[in-house]
């Protein structure tokens, strides 16, 4: 009850943010704007347009949890509307996690939309590159027509719905970030840090493995147990070419390995908050 | 039963970039309930340290504080406390009546409560009027009284108001005063730090007088502005070899119009008395000196200012 009253209180500040409906607008705009690669043929067209859309929403969606989550709780600190919430008898992880789910939920909901849009712009590409009888088709029979050539797929589900979990994970890391520090700016800094370190994981390993330095070999496996290989969450290929290269037990783990380093994330940002003078 | 507050032997100590700060110095203190206990002081006294370690804000360094008998920022403490900051800050988007409701959510009130508290402290704040107009819209003394709507949401045993006159006009202040009057009426205790010492005089049944984060006296009001024992003398017509006695005997004298006011210590005050009578004086009163708090502050701040010098 508390936790949710935080989160939607959270969500109605977070809504009414102009650097958040500018990015949105922003993403909206380069998504539907992709189907006027249908000059292409109709192959390549939807394919650019998932191949963009995906790709925006998870830069979108990344750099919206990313800068509202590391202003809300440093912000709310320094602000000290964190200090009349926590006279009330509120715990310090119900407020953090109230505020986690706050930010979580407004980025789950752009980046939902911004996913629903980039739906739309395939049906769109596809319907303009396809006739029927000599004629063009209805927005509905495009869509159907696009689920049966495979434009419109379970791979792409599968692929927005590694993408929420990364979101998930970045709002995660910032909002301990921004607990840990108070600081927006260095929370901004490090989760972008964690956030590169996540998607060169794979190099990192090899560079680790290749290492001459024991010292070095020493810190590189040291980080890359604390963070996670976020190149596990990135299925566009697969959705642009509608291939289920990935198992489906894979993709569970990837999920749960998803949402188990962001309550890991959560759990280190409590336990420096709890301590924390305010 | 426990005490509403309950302070012993602490101590607050910040490190800054300058070296390291005693806010607060062997604090000891008890508030009983039903009271308006003032806690006065100078800016960086150490009032709103105080206030924020028992509301585990910060931790404090040596000593303990409890509220009702529980650990500060106990949790089923907070939930009989009402808080009020100095400047009060609240969520800007939302309207009086949103704002009540959340903080009634985070005491886990029933929204039909809440719904009826809400009208009646808007009322009591005067911001019915206000009660749909966003909070960043109002005024420092809107935001104030507004504040005090929230800390009284969940109908607090003990508030901990900081300043809260604060930015308020007189009509406001006097708002505030009543306001403070009828909380202790209807048994709720006060804990209020400020630095206006006539505002405390007026409602305030105990008072602490902090001082550099050491407490410098503690009692109820009255006794600790006659606790002096000294006597105010007023006399009219006294003979220039009487008040020259008088003013030898007194620590304080004024001769205003003929008429002489000398304050002295109570083992001074017959000998004083006898001066004057023999030169043929008349003595308008012969009273138990009634400090204002005022003067019994600057005078322990200022003896502890020379304490100071010297040492």
């Amino acid at each position: 009850m508390k936790i949710w009253a935080i989160a939607a209180n959270t969500y109605r500040k977070s809504v009414r943010n102009k650097t958040l409906i500018f990015m949105f607008l922003l993403s909206l705009f380069i998504i539907m704007f992709a189907p006027a690669f249908s000059f292409l043929d109709l192959v390549h067209a939807t394919k650019v347009v998932k191949d963009v859309g995906l790709a925006a929403t998870s830069l979108f969606g990344m750099l919206i949890g990313l800068f509202l989550a590391s202003t809300e709780i440093a912000g709310e600190v320094r602000d000290r509307t964190a200090h009349n919430v926590l006279a009330k008898p509120v715990t310090r992880l119900e407020f953090i996690l109230g505020k986690f789910l706050g930010v979580l939920l407004v980025v789950l909901t752009a980046a939902g939309l911004m996913a629903l849009f980039m739906c739309v712009a395939v049906v769109l590409a596809f319907r303009s590159g396809y006739t029927e009888d000599g004629g063009e088709i209805g927005l509905l029979r495009a869509a159907s027509l696009a689920v049966a050539n495979g434009d419109l797929s379970v791979a792409l589900v599968r692929a927005i719905g590694l993408a929420l979990v990364e979101l998930a994970f970045v709002t995660g890391v910032a909002s301990a970030f921004s607990a840990l520090t108070g600081s927006h700016i260095i929370s901004l800094a490090a989760t972008a840090l964690v956030y590169l370190l996540g998607h060169m994981n794979p190099g990192l390993r090899t560079i680790a493995a290749q290492a001459d330095s024991a010292p070095l070999r020493l810190f590189m496996t040291g980080l890359l147990r604390v963070v996670p290989n976020l190149a596990r969450f990135n299925l566009r290929d697969e959705a642009v070419l509608n291939q289920m290269v990935l198992p489906w037990s894979k993709f569970w783990m990837s999920l749960g390995y998803g949402l188990l380093f962001t309550a890991f994330a959560l759990v280190v940002g409590y336990l420096f908050f709890r301590r924390k003078e305010i | 039963m426990d005490a509403p507050i309950r302070v012993e032997r602490l101590w607050k100590r910040f490190k800054g970039p300058d070296g390291e700060v005693l806010a607060v110095r062997d604090l000891s203190l008890a508030v009983d309930a039903g009271q308006i206990f003032g806690f006065l002081g100078p800016n960086g006294a150490g009032k709103t340290t105080t206030l924020n370690v028992l509301l585990g804000f910060l931790r404090a360094t040596k000593g303990s504080a409890r509220i009702f008998g529980r650990p500060a920022g106990a949790i089923d403490a907070k939930r009989r406390v009402g808080y009020l900051s100095e400047v009060h800050t609240t969520y800007e988007y939302l309207t009086p009546q949103e704002a009540l409701a959340f903080y009634g959510k985070l005491f886990g009130l029933p929204a039909k409560v809440v719904k009826e508290r809400t009208g009646r402290l808007l009322a009591l704040v005067g911001l019915s009027h206000a009660a749909r107009r966003r909070v960043g819209t109002f005024s420092k003394g809107m935001r104030q009284r507004m504040g005090l709507a929230e800390a009284l949401i969940n109908d607090p045993d003990l508030l901990l108001l900081d300043e809260p006159t604060a930015g308020l006009d007189p009509v406001g202040r006097r708002e505030m005063k009543d306001a403070l009057l009828a909380l202790r009426d209807a048994g709720k205790t006060v804990f209020l730090c400020s630095h206006l010492l006539s505002e405390v005089e007026e409602v305030c049944d105990c008072v602490g007088i902090l001082y550099n984060g050491q407490l410098l006296r503690m009692g109820k009001l009255e006794e600790l502005l006659t606790a002096a024992e000294r006597i105010e003398i007023l006399a009219e017509g006294v003979s220039r070899e009487a008040a020259a006695r008088l003013r030898e005997l007194a620590g304080s004298f004024e001769d205003n119009a003929g008429i002489v006011k000398a304050i002295l210590p109570k083992e001074r005050a017959q000998e004083a008395l006898r001066a004057a009578v023999s030169a043929g004086a008349e003595i308008l009163s012969f009273n138990p000196y009634r400090e204002s708090l005022e003067a019994l502050f600057m005078r322990l701040v200022a003896d502890e200012k020379a304490k100071g010098g010297a040492s």
